[in-house]
C-alpha cells in the first residue's frame, strides 16, 4: 500500500526571504491603506466614475484563485484521482490563505473599515455581496473542516464527504463572486449571464496556475517534497484544457457582445479604441495568458520541460490578472448609456470613458492579499504537516 | 400599492387630451406656476397616504448655460470644489442631449432619479442605501461603510463617493468622507414645508423648468402635468421605475 | 536544545503568560470608570430653561441617557418620513455652545461641547465627521415651536448678527 509521508516545511534561507518578503507586502499595504483612510479616496486614482479600481481587482483575483487552488484536493476526493491525493493538504490550505487574503484586502479598501460590525450584523440579502459575505464564512467552516478531517483521518473514508461539500460549495462561492459583477444592468460591459461560469473557469485555471506556483516556490525554498508533474505530464494537460475553457467563456461574453448593438460601442472600447484596456487584453490576457502558456504546455518541444511548467503557469497567472482588470475596470470607464443613440456632451461623467490611473497605494493594498496569503502558507506549513514527500512502497 | 392604481388609472382614463384642454391647462397652469412654486407645500401625509414624491423636469425650459440648480444643490449641501472633479461631489450635473437623426437638441439636470426599483437599493450589503416610504431614496450613512457597490450599480451614475473629509458640513445635509452619497430630493427640506434647492433655484432663475410634487396625487400639479405631458422616464428599458421625469426630450 | 525547549516551554512561556494577565488586570483595575471621569469633566448646563423638559429640569437625565436617545433617533433619522420628535445633532449643537472669544468652536476643536467629556473619557464619537457641529440659523433645522421660543429667538439673532458682521468685515478686506 503506498502511504504518504507529510512533513512541516523548514525555514530555509530563501524561506525566511519569502517569509520577510511577504510580511513587507503585508506592512506596505497596511501603510498605504492608512495613508488613504486618513486622507480620503482621492489620493486613490478611484473616482466616482471608477468607484472600484486595481486593489478591488487584485482581491477579486486572489478570491477567484482561492476557489481554484481547491481544485488539487477537489480533483483527489472528489474525482478520485489519487495522484493529487498527497497535495490536498496544501491545495486547502491554499484555498483558505488566498480567500482570506482577497478579503483582507477587500476590506482595508473600504471607505470605512470602522463600520464593520456594522456590516457583520445588518444584512440586506437582495444584495449579492451581503449573501457572498455568508458564502465567504461558509467556504472557511467548510474548507476548514475538509482540512482538519484530512489532517486527523488521512485514509478514511470520511474525508469524501467534505471533498464533495468544499467543491459544491466552491462552485456557489465562485457563482456569487462573479454575480457582484454580472448584476450590474447599469454597467452593460458587465451585465451578463456568462458573469458566473465565466469566473469558475477563470477559478479553474487561475487556482491551478497559482498552486503549481506555490509548489515551486516551496521547492525552490528547500524543501525536499513530491512533486505534481510526477504525476505524468496530466497537469500539463489539465492546464492547458482548464486554459481553453477559459478562452472559450472569454470568447463567448465578447462575441455576443460585437453581436449585440447596444453593446458594440462597449466591445469596440474595449477592443480597440480604450487604450489600456486592449493592450491588457490582446497582449496580457490573450498572447500572456492563454496563447503562451497553450504553446509552452502542448507544442512538443516544451512538453517534458519542467520549467515550461512553470513559465506557462507564471504566464497564466498574469494574464489572469490582465483579464480581471480589464473585467472589472473598463465597463466602468466606459460612459453610462442613459441616452441610448444620443450624442451627449456636457458632463465628462456622461461623455467620454473616464480616465483611470491606478496608484502605488492601491497596488499595495491589492498585494496584501498576496503578502497574507504567503504570511499564512509559510507559517501554517511550518506549523502543521502538509508538505507530501515522495510515495514510498510498504 | 393603491395610490399607484389610482395614479395608473388615471393616465389610462386620459389618454387622449384634444389641444383646447392642453391650452387651458398650459394656461392655467403658467399661471399658477410661480405661485406654487414658491409657496409653501402643505405638511407631509403621514405614511399610509404613500405619498411619492417626484421631479418633473421640462427639457423645453432649460438652457444651455444655466448652472442654477448646480449652484444651489451644491450651496445647499456643503459640497465643496476641491478642485478635482473626478472625485469632488456633485449630485446633479447638466448634460445636453442632441438627436443625431432629428438634430434636436435638449439641455437638463440629471441627478438621482428616485427608482422605485432601484438598483443601489438592492445591492447595499448593509441596506444603508434606502427608498423611503414616500419614494425617496438616500444613504443612511449610519450604515454605509463605503463599499461603492451602490456608485457601481446605479445606471444613471447618480451616486458618488465622499473621497475627502467635509471640511465645513452643512447642518441640513450630513455627509462623510468614506460614505456613499447622491441627492436626497433635500429631505431636511421638504419635510420642513420648503421645496429641494434645485426647484427652487430653477424657479428663481425664472426657467421653472423643474416642478416638484406628489406623483401619487393625482390631483397634484406634477401628477397632471406627468399625464399632460407624457412626461419619460431615462432608460426605462431598465423598469427601474424613476420618479424624475422628463418632458420634450425623446427618451 | 533539549534542555533550552524545557525551559521555554515550562518556565517561560506560563511566565510570559501570568506576566500578561497581571499587566491586563493592573491596566483594567488602575483605569477610573467612564462615568467617573465625566463626572468630573461635566460642562456647565445651558442656563435657559427651554420648551422640553429634559434640558433645564434635571441635566443628569441627559448625561447618562444621551447615548441611547441619539442612537435612537439615528435608527430612525434616515427611513422616517415624519419626525415627530424632530430631533437633530444640529439642533443640540445651536443651543450647546462653547465660544472662543465670540466665535464658537466647532468639533475639531477639544473645548466643543461634546469633547469637553469625550475626550477626557476617552470614548471616542465619530458624530461629526458627517454632522455640522457648529450652531446653524437654517430654518429646516428648526422646528416651529423651537424656533419661535424666545429665548432661542434672541440667541439666533446673536447668532444671525454675529454672521452678517463677520461676513461684512471679510467683505470690506
Amino acid at each position: 500500500m503506498k502511504y504518504v509521508t507529510y512533513r512541516r516545511i523548514l525555514f530555509s534561507r530563501r524561506a525566511l526571504i519569502g517569509l520577510v518578503i511577504c510580511a513587507l507586502a503585508t506592512l506596505a499595504g497596511l501603510l498605504a491603506t492608512w495613508h488613504i483612510e486618513s486622507n480620503g479616496h482621492y489620493v486613490t486614482g478611484m473616482s466616482n466614475a471608477v468607484p472600484w479600481g486595481l486593489s478591488l481587482a487584485m482581491a477579486t483575483f486572489c478570491i477567484v484563485a482561492a476557489s481554484g487552488a481547491l481544485n488539487v484536493a477537489s480533483i483527489a476526493s472528489v474525482f478520485g484521482k489519487q495522484d493529487y491525493k498527497p497535495f490536498s493538504r496544501l491545495s486547502c490550505l491554499l484555498a483558505l490563505a488566498l480567500l482570506a487574503g482577497g478579503l483582507f484586502a477587500l476590506l482595508i479598501d473600504l471607505g470605512r473599515p470602522d463600520q464593520i460590525f456594522t456590516a457583520l450584523t445588518h444584512f440586506n440579502f437582495t444584495s449579492v455581496f451581503a449573501v457572498n459575505i455568508l458564502i465567504y464564512t461558509g467556504f472557511f467552516i467548510i474548507v476548514g473542516l475538509y482540512g482538519i478531517v484530512m489532517l486527523a483521518a488521512p485514509q478514511g473514508g470520511i474525508v469524501r464527504p467534505f471533498g464533495v461539500a468544499s467543491f459544491l460549495w466552491r462552485l456557489i462561492m465562485t457563482t456569487g463572486t462573479g454575480s457582484v459583477f454580472g448584476v450590474l444592468a447599469g454597467r452593460g460591459g458587465m451585465h451578463s449571464a456568462i458573469m458566473p461560469p465565466l469566473f469558475i473557469a477563470l477559478s479553474l485555471s487561475l487556482g491551478l496556475a497559482v498552486f503549481v506556483l506555490v509548489l515551486a516556490g516551496l521547492e525552490y525554498s528547500g524543501q525536499r517534497q513530491a512533486r505534481l508533474d510526477a504525476a505524468s505530464g496530466r497537469i500539463r494537460g489539465l492546464l492547458a484544457t482548464l486554459i481553453a475553457v477559459s478562452f472559450y467563456m472569454v470568447l463567448a461574453l465578447n462575441l455576443i457582445g460585437i453581436a449585440s448593438p447596444a453593446q458594440r460601442g462597449y466591445e469596440a472600447f474595449v477592443l480597440c479604441t480604450g487604450g489600456v484596456y486592449p493592450l491588457l487584453f490582446w497582449g496580457g490576457y490573450l498572447a500572456l495568458g492563454t496563447v503562451l502558456p497553450l504553446i509552452l504546455l502542448l507544442a512538443p518541444p516544451f512538453r517534458g520541460s519542467r520549467v515550461c511548467l512553470l513559465l506557462a503557469a507564471l504566464a497564466t497567472a498574469v494574464g489572469g490578472m490582465a483579464l480581471m482588470y480589464v473585467l472589472t475596470i473598463a465597463p466602468q470607464a466606459y460612459p453610462a448609456d442613459i441616452f441610448p443613440g444620443m450624442l451627449v456632451q456636457g458632463n465628462p461623467l456622461y461623455t467620454g470613458p473616464a480616465s483611470y490611473v491606478p496608484t502605488i497605494g492601491e497596488l499595495l493594498v491589492g498585494l496584501t492579499g498576496f503578502g497574507l496569503a504567503g504570511l499564512i502558507v509559510l507559517l501554517a506549513a511550518r506549523l502543521i504537516p502538509l508538505l507530501p514527500l515522495a510515495e514510498q512502497e510498504d | 400599492m393603491s395610490a399607484n392604481e389610482n395614479r395608473k388609472t388615471a393616465c389610462a382614463g386620459e389618454s387622449c387630451i384634444q389641444s383646447r384642454r392642453r391650452f387651458l391647462l398650459g394656461a392655467g397652469a403658467t399661471l399658477l406656476a410661480p405661485g406654487v412654486l414658491l409657496t409653501a407645500r402643505p405638511a407631509l401625509a403621514d405614511e399610509a397616504g404613500r405619498q411619492r414624491w417626484g421631479l418633473l423636469i421640462d427639457t423645453r425650459k432649460c438652457v444651455g448655460d444655466c448652472t442654477a440648480c448646480v449652484d444651489a444643490c451644491a450651496a445647499t449641501n456643503g459640497l465643496t470644489d476641491n478642485g478635482r472633479p473626478a472625485t469632488d461631489a456633485q449630485w446633479i450635473r447638466k448634460v445636453q442631449v442632441t438627436d443625431p437623426g432629428t438634430g434636436h437638441v435638449a439641455h437638463m439636470p440629471i441627478m438621482c432619479q428616485h427608482c422605485g426599483n432601484a438598483q443601489c437599493v438592492e445591492v447595499c450589503p448593509t441596506g444603508a442605501s434606502l427608498k423611503r416610504a414616500d419614494g425617496i431614496v438616500l444613504v443612511d450613512k449610519h450604515l454605509c461603510i463605503g463599499c461603492r457597490y451602490c456608485v457601481m450599480a446605479c445606471p444613471f451614475k447618480a451616486r458618488g463617493f465622499t473621497h475627502e473629509e467635509v471640511k465645513e458640513p452643512s447642518p441640513i445635509s450630513p455627509r462623510g468622507k468614506g460614505s456613499a452619497e447622491g441627492c436626497n430630493m433635500c429631505v431636511q427640506r421638504i419635510s420642513k414645508g420648503q421645496l429641494p434647492a434645485c426647484v427652487e433655484a430653477c424657479a428663481r432663475s425664472g426657467h421653472e423648468a423643474i416642478l416638484f410634487g406628489d406623483l401619487n396625487d393625482p390631483t397634484s400639479l406634477i401628477a397632471k402635468r406627468v399625464v399632460a405631458f407624457g412626461a419619460a422616464a431615462l432608460r426605462a428599458d431598465l423598469r427601474t421605475d424613476p420618479s424624475v421625469r422628463y418632458v420634450g426630450v425623446n427618451l | 536544545m533539549q534542555q533550552f525547549n524545557t525551559i521555554v516551554r515550562h518556565r517561560l512561556l506560563p511566565a510570559l503568560l501570568l506576566g500578561a494577565l497581571l499587566a491586563a488586570a493592573g491596566v483594567f483595575f488602575a483605569t477610573p470608570p467612564h462615568e467617573a471621569v465625566a463626572a468630573e469633566a461635566a460642562p456647565p448646563v445651558p442656563q435657559q430653561k427651554l420648551v422640553r423638559g429634559h434640558w433645564s429640569e434635571n441635566p443628569e437625565i441627559m448625561r447618562k441617557n444621551h447615548k441611547e436617545l441619539l442612537l435612537d433617533g439615528m435608527t430612525h433619522a434616515a427611513r422616517a418620513t415624519t419626525r415627530k420628535e424632530d430631533n437633530t445633532i444640529e439642533r443640540c449643537v445651536t443651543c450647546h455652545i462653547v465660544r472662543d472669544g465670540e466665535k464658537p468652536v466647532s468639533a475639531a476643536d477639544p473645548r466643543h461641547f461634546c469633547n469637553q467629556c469625550h475626550v477626557k473619557a476617552g470614548v471616542s464619537i465619530n458624530c461629526f465627521t458627517c454632522h455640522a457641529s457648529l450652531p446653524t440659523t437654517d430654518p429646516a433645522v428648526m422646528s416651529p415651536e423651537v424656533r419661535n421660543a424666545d429665548v432661542i429667538k434672541a440667541r439666533l439673532q446673536q447668532w444671525q448678527k454675529y454672521t452678517q458682521e463677520q461676513a461684512a468685515k471679510g467683505a470690506g478686506k
